[in-house]
């Protein structure tokens, strides 16, 4: 049954304009403001983490029993659809879009982090360091894949079985009946809009300063000045959009697979130029320590113990930035897997990421971790002063350091090229009412804005106001998401013929 | 394809990469558990790789008999060893001293070890005992010690206690000792001295090298009998690698003779003492020899911190105390000292990481009337207490009130001497100037004041020099009733002895001196991420714990003041501050209710 969403405003005429003007408001926004925001968003999280908590874990059980059940042979597509791509070819692709410029940093960063100042038990311990180690693959790992999944999941299913166009509202009009569906959808598309333009625009602009500080430390170049900061925002901007020009195969593609390669090379440099055996070691145990401390850690509060605080600052956190980057990765997701059956979707969306992720946190986390209780020390004393310096610190140590942090850059210049690339994709894709190929043209002028938003956002350095964005939209978008999840439930439950 | 192509060039990468690493296998630096042997093994690694070899990895083999049985077995390619030990170790009996190099040459051969030239230094054990009770018994020879009829209390490393030939036993018997109680087995240094300087213990066995030599009030009893065989230290190689790698024995010679035990204890003080971590110290031991040029410990410095504060507040002479407080937390941090108009100030606008500040700074005044405390700033640790010195001439008569008189106050620009501005001016003592404090002296000697109030240090300089050269005396503050409106001073006793001829205890009112930071700002969500753009960071928690223990005996900071958040909050605290406000809690959480009934029913409901 698909219907025209009913259009209460053209997406786009609105949208544009309205992150302009978010932009602006957040570039002027006075501290009083943000101190509002943030005292806001602290509410939410200190009257709702538990709901934040149960929802995310229930994404997760939602997939797992839907892989489970007699709908996982369900195709995402019509029953005699073949998968579109090669299995290597997507779960490549799998592995480039999750893999993101954050893991990048925090993968060598946050277990350092765990460790120096664990919730519990004594720090700079190798029992704290076995614990860092699970924190951080339970932030990056199921939980973040289970967000991505159950909304890529949702416009995989409708869009494909169900010819609905690809927009984050999809489900919800398809689904139900009654005054209240449109507006609810269409407010939904026009969140998902504007946390995806304000998401890349601030992981733009932070990103500049990762870039900055990566060619400090291997070209000596200023790490302050703004000139540089304005040239890398510039060539990012330059080289992405270059991308959106080309069609999805041809630029995305291509820049996918160099980072895929790039980051390959990198893990096996650092795995096999450091201490091999222990890093190894460290991760198949991690996996085993991970699955086991899961249920736990699925959904502790901290009703009795001390942690509320710890919980927010870092659990919280990582959960609203996935939630709201879940309608960019998410639909990304869902675009690379017709002809999957859901069972393979759920296989291939939960498990490779996550092992992939863990082995990174592995590799380098397991390195940083090694140097700090084995070794000569030092970084957490640099992560303390600054994070970014983690990773290159990091890379200092191993031989052919300068090659290696130069492919580090590289990696991180394209990660963020095909974040924002594919992101400007998603927009358009949502502005112009979920077609699968939206026109050239309307990436372009999204990428133009997105970029325009970055700039202001380094310039003005205040990147408070997009934090604060991203996480007050995480909280409605929970609510959508767990539409979604309703509606992908009530419907598949339809699938006679199984 | 391009996959295909993209796969391949990888597995030659990997390849590349992998052969690199077995062409020339790493050599092996073994190194036993403990400090000493932890820093002298980064000092050869670093000297190695800076002479172009592959940097060796450094082995952590644990006791004398794993670490011998590595390099036995060619586990562990070299190691600095002490002489004694590996004789002891192959079972051999002490021989002359003389010939225990040549004995140990000898027998390497058969094991194919090549033994090189000390290192200098001679970690032997040593018997120790505390300074002053080797003054008041006459103590200088191990022999002395049979004045101990009862027998003496020892404290010892674990492996001291079970050595056959230079083991506790045969020291006790070869010199006619007895042993009272049982020996306290401790293995770290820092710790055997604390037993020792606490007595828990009469004498206390440790090593030639042990940084607690240096400057803990404890003296080393010579063996006059020559009971302790030197351990010196040399570097033990397996033969076949010398062979194999040339230059590697060119690089290990030049260390002979280079590492004194001065060097030597002065290593173990980093490591024992302060805490400081080997591969650092090592580094700083390779500057002293000139190995290394200045200014590259660390491949890259990191910033230095800045320490503020008040430009009139005379506290110079504790902000040298407090760099070495803060260089026992931050080790490798430079410290910047820095005079301001505004301490608090300097923090909260993020100019500076720390602020040397009297507990006054965090009770801005304004017309005179003290506002509540600064929050945004935080009380970290201790480091002195100031007291408020009243002064006058020595020889006047005792009933007069010091107060009545001329009064000289400290000026406003100093905070201290603002405090006692207003502590004074509300409790209505007339106060005739206000100058700086070496000026007042002066006015007090020239007899233009009669009395003046200054805020230093039990103990301060200046006091005490001008205590005892013009004269004057102490006198204790008269009761106030306004000290009540300055809650952050304490009733504070400067004890008898002090300053010359103060014959009694004077009771003042005194406040801490302070480390202080900028707060957390509470409201940052995911201030982990804020990391990535903020420029001059907060002290992390764990930072904040170290430095309180480091200032332990200074107390606790006032808890007055907003102190910097403990590492573990305690779950009262935190439910007071996760508690959000009621009526916003019930609002969320039925709202969160509503939809997920609303939602429930939405899905339940036929279609």
């Amino acid at each position: 049954m698909p219907q025209q969403p009913t259009r209460l405003f053209d997406l786009f005429r609105l949208t544009l304009p309205l992150c302009g003007l978010l932009g602006l408001f957040g570039l002027l926004m006075p501290d009083s403001l943000i101190a509002a925001a943030a005292a806001i968003i602290r509410t939410a999280y200190a009257s709702l983490d538990w709901f934040f908590m149960a929802a995310v874990s229930s994404f997760l059980i939602f997939l797992i029993w839907i892989a489970f059940s007699r709908y996982g042979d369900v195709k995402l597509g019509e029953d005699d659809d073949q998968p579109e791509f090669s299995t290597s070819s997507w779960i490549a692709m799998l592995f480039a879009t999750g893999m993101g410029v954050g893991l990048l940093f925090w993968g060598s960063a946050e277990p350092l982090m765990h460790f120096d100042e664990p919730l519990m038990g004594s720090a700079r311990t190798p029992a704290a360091a076995s614990r860092a180690m699970v924190l951080t693959a339970f932030h990056w790992g199921l939980h973040a894949w289970a967000i991505y999944g159950v909304v890529a999941l949702a416009i995989a299913y409708f869009g494909f079985r169900r010819h609905e166009p690809y927009l984050p509202g999809s489900p919800v009009r398809h689904v139900f009946l009654g005054r209240w569906v449109a507006p609810v959808a269409w407010g939904s598309d026009l969140l998902a809009v504007v946390v995806v333009a304000f998401g890349v625009a601030g992981s733009l602009s932070m990103g500049v300063s990762q870039l900055q500080t990566g060619l400090h430390e291997v070209f000596g170049t200023s790490s302050q000045s703004l000139g540089i900061s304005v040239g890398i925002l510039v060539a990012l901007i330059v080289v992405y959009l270059g991308s959106a020009i080309t069609p999805i195969d041809v630029g995305i593609r291509w820049l996918s697979n160099i980072n895929m390669v790039l980051a390959l090379l990198l893990l096996s440099v650092v795995l096999f130029s450091g201490e091999t055996s222990f890093i190894l070691r460290v991760f198949v145990t991690s996996i085993g320590e991970y699955l086991q401390a899961l249920p736990e850690l699925a959904f502790q509060t901290y009703p009795h113990k001390v942690g509320g605080e710890w919980l927010q600052k870092w659990t919280l956190t990582y959960f609203s930035s996935w939630i709201a980057w879940a309608p960019f990765v998410g639909v990304f997701i869902a675009r690379i897997s017709r002809g999957r059956t859901i069972r393979q979707f759920v296989g291939g969306v939960l498990v490779v990421p996550t092992l992939i992720s863990i082995l990174w946190i592995a590799v380098f986390g397991g390195t940083a971790l090694h140097e700090e209780l084995y070794g000569r020390g030092g970084i957490s004393e640099v992560i303390s002063q600054d994070v970014t310096l983690s990773l290159f610190t990091l890379l200092q140590r191993l031989p052919f350091s300068r090659v290696v942090a130069i492919i580090a850059i590289s990696l991180d210049f394209l990660f963020l090229v095909t974040s924002a690339d594919s992101a400007t994709f998603v927009l358009g894709m949502f502005t112009s009412d979920g077609q699968l190929d939206p026109p050239r043209n309307r990436r372009l002028a999204w990428g133009l804005s997105v970029g325009v938003l970055a700039v202001a956002l380094m310039l003005s350095q205040n990147l408070d106001a997009v934090r604060s964005i991203t996480v007050l939209s995480a909280v409605p978008f929970t609510a959508v998401i767990m539409m979604q999840m309703a509606a992908l439930g009530r419907t598949i439950s339809l699938e006679k013929q199984l | 394809m391009s996959g295909m192509r993209g796969m391949r060039a990888m597995a030659a990468i990997l390849l590349l990469v992998a052969g690199c690493q077995g062409e020339r296998a790493r050599l092996h630096l073994g190194a036993k558990d403990f400090p000493e042997q932890l820093v002298l093994a980064e000092v050869v690694a670093e000297v190695i790789a800076n002479a172009g070899i592959a940097r060796p990895q450094v082995i952590n083999c644990g006791n004398t008999s794993g670490c011998d049985g590595a390099l036995y077995s060619g586990r562990v390619d070299l190691m600095v060893e002490y002489t004694g030990t590996a004789l002891n170790y192959q079972g051999v009996a002490r021989a002359h001293r003389y010939s225990m190099m040549e004995q140990l040459r000898e027998l390497g051969k058969s094991h194919g070890l090549t033994w090189l030239d000390p290192l200098g230094f001679d970690n032997g054990y040593r018997v120790v005992v505390p300074t002053h009770r080797a003054t008041a018994l006459k103590l200088r020879a191990i022999v002395d010690l049979v004045r101990f009829s009862e027998g003496v209390r020892v404290v010892c490393p674990p492996s001291y206690v079970g050595r056959p030939m230079d083991g506790l036993a045969s020291l006790l018997s070869r010199h006619g000792l007895r042993l009272r109680g049982k020996p306290l087995l401790i293995t770290k240094a820092a710790e055997r001295y604390h037993a020792l300087l606490t007595n828990r213990a009469d004498i206390a066995v440790g090593y030639g090298t042990d940084g607690g030599l240096r400057d803990l009030g404890v003296t080393v009893l010579e063996d006059t009998l020559g009971f302790h065989p030197p351990y010196q230290a040399a570097l033990v190689v397996r033969s076949p690698v010398l062979e194999e790698y040339q230059g590697l024995r060119k690089v290990l010679d030049s260390l002979q003779g280079r590492i004194d035990g001065v060097t030597m204890r002065w290593a173990n003080y980093q490591t024992q003492v302060q805490g400081r971590s080997p591969g650092i110290v090592a580094r700083a031991l390779l500057q002293r020899l000139g190995f290394i040029a200045k200014g590259t410990v660390g491949r890259r410095p990191l910033r230095d911190l800045e320490l503020v504060y008040g430009k009139h507040d005379r506290v110079e002479s504790l902000a040298v105390k407090t760099t070495r407080v803060i260089h026992q937390v931050f080790a490798e941090r430079a410290v910047q000292l820095r005079k301001v108009h505004d301490p608090v100030e300097m923090l909260l606008q993020g100019k500076a990481d720390l602020a040397l500040l009297g507990a006054e700074r965090f009770f801005p005044s304004r017309e005179g009337r003290v506002r509540a405390a600064e929050r945004r700033v935080n009380a970290v640790a201790v480091i002195s207490t100031r007291a408020l010195h009243v002064l006058r001439r020595r020889g006047e008569p005792a009933d007069t009130k010091p107060l009545d008189g001329r009064v000289g106050v400290e000026h406003s620009e100093n905070s201290a001497g603002r405090v006692v501005g207003t502590l004074l001016g509300m409790a209505g003592v007339r106060i005739a100037t206000s100058d700086s404090a070496g000026k007042l002296l002066t006015r007090l000697k020239e007899k233009d004041l009669d009395a003046v109030v200054i805020v230093g240090e039990v103990g301060d300089a200046l006091i005490a020099q001008a205590i005892a050269e013009i004269p004057l005396e102490l006198v204790p503050l008269p009761p106030l009733e306004s000290r009540h409106l300055l809650p952050y001073l304490r009733p504070q006793r400067i004890p008898p002895g002090t300053y010359k001829e103060q014959n009694a205890a004077v009771e003042t009112l005194g406040s801490q001196l302070l480390l202080a930071t900028r707060a957390a700002q509470k409201d940052q969500v995911g201030s982990h991420v804020q990391a990535l753009s903020a420029r001059r960071k907060r002290i992390s928690a764990r930072q904040v714990q170290h430095l309180l223990e480091v200032t332990m005996i200074n107390g606790r900071p006032d808890p007055l003041l907003p102190a910097a958040a403990p590492l573990h909050a305690t779950l009262h605290q935190e439910r007071q501050s996760r508690a959000a406000g009621k009526t916003s809690d019930v609002l969320l959480n039925s709202g969160v209710f509503a939809f997920l009934i609303w939602l429930g029913w939405v899905v339940i409901r036929a279609p």
